[in-house]
């Protein structure tokens, strides 16, 4: 039924057989390669580099990394202008100075990066690759951001860092794409975010909490991350609300007037 | 009852008689058959070499639904097991060739297996040289894009 094994008729020459494989079957076994072993990956040759860094690559390493290991807890403090990071059950440790005496302000986790804010830059960790990036500053001056927070758009694929600025203005950075900051001081209702304010990223949609109109109101803003458009929601404003993903809705969680009880507000028409 | 064989032609020109069942785990194969029943099917990119791994292969994982009893010859630890050792005896740039013709054929299976077998020997490495060295690929960076490199990657303590 079979032929006999044919061998040394075919036409190997070890030096012509580098791996030269199409470039989805390329990133298909790139992606099968433990975290750690990523980043080695990206000296090996241009070729490698630029397969190990395209966005569809780092999406589908992501999901199959989060499909075959557990969740993973992180533990981040700042103890002047250190900061430390660990990560469990991995058992990773980072530790950093933040430059010019700064403090950390906020941190945030978004579909599997971590967004790191300190009063002198803004950061985002990658902790499956265990990268850091610096990202540039907005305006190119020191201490011209107020808050920030980052952003996952699913459809797009895409990260985005909004960041409210000095004089109302609203900095928006696409990460991955090589751009700098896009400036808007328009095109959205006037408001002003805290650094302690509540934000929440939901399918695409960046909620937060700000003030707005005169004498100052508590609302909540919806940053849409495709089409970048804001728009403001008002809702009964009570202290320490804390924001929720409820079945893919925002809901704020709100502890009940008087009572030892938690109230659940959720918002309808999303 | 005898099964119904299919003939596969390699790129030398040399013919294979395959059990249908045995052919239809290439997806596209099993296209062909149903599309140009009764055809000789010339496969010019493949070797008779890689042809008859490949065919090696798709014997050992076909699922027989006409025989009943003993229907699958192996249990899933067993095949596993042997893929392992399939692929393991396999030299580095007949591994590749299978690849492609696992894809080529789309036995979703065996690339599964050869695509893990290239990701865990690139695992397997001591470093970016070795890898290159592996798989015979060029280093085409200057000196300065691998210090910029090492300084990105250096972060972690």
């Amino acid at each position: 039924m079979e032929q006999k094994k044919i061998r040394g008729s075919t036409h190997y020459d070890d030096n012509d057989k580098s791996l030269s494989l199409p470039l989805d079957l390329m990133g298909e076994i790139l992606s099968r390669q433990p975290a750690k072993l990523i980043g080695r990956s990206r000296s090996v040759s241009k070729l490698w580099s630029s397969i190990t860094t395209t966005p569809g690559f780092i999406n589908s390493f992501a999901a199959r990394s989060s499909a075959s290991s557990q969740p993973c807890a992180l533990l981040i403090f700042s103890k002047r202008d250190n900061l430390f990071v660990f990560s469990s059950p991995q058992a990773e440790s980072y530790q950093f100075t933040i430059p010019r005496n700064g403090f950390l302000q906020r941190y945030d986790s978004v579909d599997g990066l971590i967004y790191l804010e300190t009063s002198t830059q803004l950061m985002i960790w990658n902790p499956t690759l265990k990268r850091f990036f610096t990202l540039p500053e907005p305006q190119g001056i020191e201490g011209k951001y107020i808050t920030g927070s980052l952003g996952y758009d699913p459809i797009g694929c895409k990260y985005k860092v909004l960041c409210h600025l000095t004089g109302d203005k609203i900095g928006i950075l696409t990460l991955g794409s090589q751009e700098s900051w896009r400036i808007l001081s328009q095109g959205y209702p006037g408001h002003y975010r805290r650094m302690t304010d509540c934000v929440i990223c939901i399918n695409g949609v960046m909620y937060y909490e700000c003030c707005f109109g005169f004498p100052l109101t508590r609302a909540i803003m919806s940053f849409d991350l495709r089409s970048e458009k804001f728009q403001l929601i008002k809702y009964p404003s009570r202290d320490g609300c804390f924001f929720v993903s409820y079945e893919g809705r925002l809901a704020l969680m709100v502890s009940s007037n008087g009572q030892s009880g938690i109230e659940l507000w959720i918002l309808e028409d999303a | 009852m005898s099964k119904k064989m299919i003939v596969l032609k390699s790129s030398e020109g040399v013919s294979f008689v395959v059990e249908e069942a045995v052919a239809r785990q290439s997806k596209i194969i099993s296209f062909l058959v149903e599309e140009f029943p009764d055809r000789e099917l010339p496969l010019t990119n493949m070797t008779s070499e890689i042809l008859r791994k490949t065919i090696e292969y798709c014997k050992k994982h076909v699922v027989e639904d006409d025989g009943g009893g003993d229907s699958s010859s192996s249990s899933s630890g067993d095949l596993k097991e042997w893929d392992v050792k399939f692929v393991a005896e396999i030299d580095q740039p007949r591994l590749m060739d299978l690849l492609m013709a696992a894809n080529y054929l789309d036995i979703p299976s065996l690339l599964d297996v050869t695509c893990q077998k290239v990701a865990d020997t690139i695992a397997a490495c001591n470093d970016e040289k070795e890898i290159r060295a592996t798989f015979n690929i060029e280093n085409d960076f200057t000196e300065e894009e691998v210090e910029a490199i090492r300084m990105e990657n250096q972060y972690p303590i």
